[in-house]
């Protein structure tokens, strides 16, 4: 994405010293990054952060309240909820990028391909992707993970193929829009091939609402990790993760409160997080709105 | 075979019911000792049914503490769910039967301690294996007016076994002959063969039903029998209200006016109704309030150590890798049972041992790990048993039962000491009973009833070739005694005899017992009389409230 800078696309040129931090979406964009950053770390040094296992099952504690030792508690089983909010974003996370990422990998040459070649293939292309965009999103995880069998791998792989489809549609319309830009059609009277146009040109300037998507898409694939979680059909227990943790807490709701609410916060701030991101990158990349 | 055709049916409907969600866990429980009893139908529904047979409970005696009974006032009881039918023969389900308690009576019944009691029946002498006379009370009435003499009881139990009523207790009374009515208050039944579980089975389902009343109007709606209360009313979805009979033939019963059954199928709005004072009675405490609500002076808990729901760990001992012997054996001496009653089940119930909880007559036996697990005897069986370095097994668990699923947690903690890996998978129970039915597992949760009689147990999850027998498990030893336990009837030996069969099932480990369920009543402070007895029954008529 570097070689055209995306604010030639975009009607206003900006001063450059303003220029990195509207690529990052402006101030919103810069807190989103930061606090995703911050959880990427805590994901990673979660064995060194973590106070206690994860996994530590200790019948004296069994809903204990949080102390200085166990700052969030302890859960049903007496496990610590900090040391298992701390790993559960090595989960969270790692699912809702991964998706993402192979949601992108998959997604962006269909996208392209359709929108840059028009006519049969793009009406063919995009049938199947609506097909695949007709089923509701639960729907089609729950039947893949019924085929696949439960587990933190196939909820992955479950919501990139959800992904595909609004990946593929949201590069396809953008690239349909820079298909007709002046300066496709010179490369074009140049005598460029299709190919270097492509990766010169359009995929430079289309990529721009692909990237906002990629970003919401992220905040949603956590809620979904979670709920498949939530309903037994993503991580099997004892992995730590956000959504389990939630079906969990829900049952001692009354009783132990911070069995519930602390991963339930920490699902909120990485969603949150994405989101700023999302629409930082949104104002900067997309101003028309594509994906919206 | 039409019979066992029909019987089949029903225990399929009833599954489907309890895996589409119509019906709760404990319903089931309590429905499937229906089929629990006599020849267990060729069903599906192994594991499903068995946690009914036997869910009875005795009171703890804790709410026998408020002094003499006084008469008058409304109780309230907040039921799990929705009764389905007030037909005796046909209602089935647990809430259903908790409603008919009040309505009917059976011949006998059973106190607290499992012990029998006569109901309907003043007593009963057995002169041969096959022969059972009973002396039935002079001074019972229905509630049409209809005086109850042995024709009723004969008609009862007629209707039960023709499969033109389609009852669901049917299996229950398979093995009767013949009913005789000697006298207007003596009634005789004569067996084909000798079943010793006859008497028990009295206990769990045999209302007594008047013709007149069941051919003149709806059964399933108008209930008429001889209990301590009357039908009132029945409004779908909300209530029942009963009112006193007053020709009730235990003199002095029942204290109550009215009850008015609601019902509440959501755990934490049952005990919210209760601490706002909208119902003086529930059923199933939640199990992590459990500890709290009954050391609450303003609520009286009822419980029982005679009674329940024996959870325990299955083994598929037709594949590798619990084929083998000695790993079984490991896996029974590294499981910590006590470990698993204060995490997994909040300290509510009993340790695991066996098929019947510590207040059974039946309990007994030499636990081998009664003082807890034994883990160089475990890594000695592991070596025993070629697996020195250790090996990986899945263990399928049920996220529908908070218990059981973190049992299987639990559990894999204890087993990774012994170099076990567990890996867990949540499955939806209508996926799990599927394999669990197929024997396409290794390691799972299960449970079963069989509280009450351990054949009910025996004869369906261990014998050879039982549609029950989701172990896979096949032992022509274990099938004799079991076989000779359920047909003769001294208690004594049978009681040996069951000792025996534990001896086996501990040693070869096809199943390791995990946990014991035991029922729960929690009630407003004023409310005294209300007890859990084997067959679960919930007989309102000795209950008094206080202003």
């Amino acid at each position: 994405m570097s070689t055209h800078p995306a604010a030639e696309v975009g009607a206003t040129a900006r001063a450059p010293r303003r220029r990195l931090r509207t690529r990052l979406g402006g101030r919103e964009g810069l807190a989103g990054w930061t606090i995703v950053f911050i959880l990427i770390a805590v994901a990673i040094l979660a064995p060194v952060l973590a106070p206690h296992s994860p996994e530590a099952i200790d019948g004296n504690r069994i809903l204990a309240a949080p102390t200085a030792t166990h700052p969030f508690g302890s859960d049903d089983l007496g496990r610590d909820v900090l040391s298992r909010v701390l790993y559960a974003y090595r989960v969270s996370l790692g699912i809702a990028v991964g998706s993402v990422l192979l949601a992108m990998a998959v997604g962006l040459p269909i996208g392209v391909f359709a929108g840059y070649v028009g006519g049969w293939t793009d009406l063919v292309l995009m049938r199947l992707i609506d097909l695949l965009l007709s089923f509701p999103a639960l729907l089609l995880a729950i039947s893949l993970i019924a085929i696949l069998g439960p587990g933190s791998l196939v909820a992955l792989l479950a919501i990139a193929i959800i992904y595909i489809p609004i990946m593929a549609r949201v590069v396809r319309s953008s690239v349909l829009v820079v298909r007709g830009q002046a300066y496709v059609r010179g490369a074009r009277a140049r005598g460029a091939s299709h190919l270097s146009i492509v990766r010169g040109h359009v995929l430079p300037n289309a990529i721009g609402p692909a990237l906002v998507q990629a970003s919401v898409l992220m905040a949603f694939a956590i809620v979904i990790e979670a709920a498949l979680s939530f309903l037994g059909l993503g991580s099997q227990p004892p992995t730590p993760e956000l959504g389990l943790m939630l079906a969990d807490g829900n049952n001692y709701l009354t009783q132990a409160p911070w069995v519930e609410i602390f991963p339930g916060l920490g699902i909120a701030i990485s969603v949150l997080a994405f989101n700023l991101i999302g629409d930082g990158l949104r104002r900067s990349f997309d101003p028309n709105g594509i994906t919206r | 075979m039409n019979a066992a055709n029909n019987e089949n049916r029903r225990a399929e409907a009833l599954a489907h019911g309890f895996l589409s969600g119509q019906i709760s866990r404990r319903d089931l429980l309590r429905r499937s000792g229906i089929f629990a009893g006599a020849t267990l139908a060729a069903t599906t529904l192994g594991p499903l049914l068995a946690a009914c047979g036997s869910s009875g409970t005795t009171s703890t005696g804790s709410s026998a503490t408020a002094g003499a009974p006084v008469s008058g006032g409304t109780l309230t009881a907040a039921l799990t769910g929705n009764p389905s039918s007030m037909d005796p023969a046909a209602a089935g389900i647990y809430t259903s039967l908790q409603v008919l308690d009040n309505i009917f009576n059976k011949l006998i019944t059973m106190d607290e301690h499992g012990k029998f009691v006569g109901e309907l029946a003043k007593s009963w002498t057995q002169s041969d294996d096959l022969t059972y006379t009973f002396d039935l009370v002079d001074n019972a009435t229905f509630h049409n007016g209809e005086k109850f003499t042995a024709d009723d009881v004969k008609y009862t139990f007629e209707r039960i076994v023709n499969p033109k009523t389609a009852s669901s207790y049917a299996s229950a009374y398979t093995s009767i002959k013949t009913i005789e009515v000697v006298s207007p208050t003596k009634v005789t039944f004569k067996l084909k063969t000798p079943f010793a579980p006859l008497l028990t089975n009295l206990t769990q389902n045999g209302e007594i039903v008047n013709k007149k009343a069941i051919e003149s109007s709806d059964p399933t709606r108008k209930p008429v029998g001889t209990g301590p209360f009357q039908f009132v009313e029945w409004v779908q979805g909300d209530h029942i209200t009963l009112k006193k009979n007053p020709g009730y033939f235990k003199s002095g019963q029942p204290y109550l006016d009215q009850i008015e059954f609601r019902f509440l199928n959501v755990d934490k709005s049952r005990i919210a109704a209760l601490q706002s004072g909208q119902v003086d009675w529930v059923d199933a405490v939640p199990l992590d309030q459990l500890s709290a609500l009954k050391k609450n002076p303003a609520y009286t808990y009822a419980t029982s150590q005679a009674a329940g729901i024996p959870d325990f760990v299955a083994m598929n001992t037709s594949k590798a890798p619990f084929n083998n012997k000695a790993l079984r054996q490991a896996v029974q001496a590294a499981v910590d049972r006590k470990e698993i009653l204060n995490i997994a089940y909040f300290g509510a119930g009993e340790v695991g041992a066996m098929e019947v909880p510590s207040g059974s007559q039946w309990f007994g036996g030499t636990d081998p790990y009664a003082a807890g697990p034994n883990l160089a005897v475990a890594k000695q069986k592991m070596a025993e048993a070629g697996y020195a370095n250790g090996l990986t097994v899945t263990f399928l668990s049920l996220p529908q039962y908070p218990e059981l699923q973190k049992t299987a947690v639990v559990l894999r903690d204890q087993l990774k000491k012994i170099g076990i890996n567990l890996q867990i998978q949540q499955l939806e129970v209508t996926v799990w009973f599927d394999r669990y039915a197929k024997g396409d597992y290794q390691m799972t949760s299960a449970y079963w009833s069989g509280t009450i009689d351990p054949d009910n147990f025996y004869s369906t999850q261990l014998v050879t070739g039982s549609p029950n027998n989701y172990c896979k498990y096949s032992n022509p030893q274990l099938d004799a005694l079991i076989n000779k336990a359920r047909s003769i009837t001294d208690q004594g030996q049978r009681k040996t005899l069951y000792e025996q069969i534990r001896g086996i099932v501990w040693e070869d480990a096809p199943l390791v017992f995990a946990h014991y369920e035991t029922i729960n009543y929690l009630m407003r402070k004023g409310v005294s009389g209300s007890s859990v007895n084997p067959p679960l029954e919930l007989g309102l008529g000795n209950v008094w409230k206080k202003k």
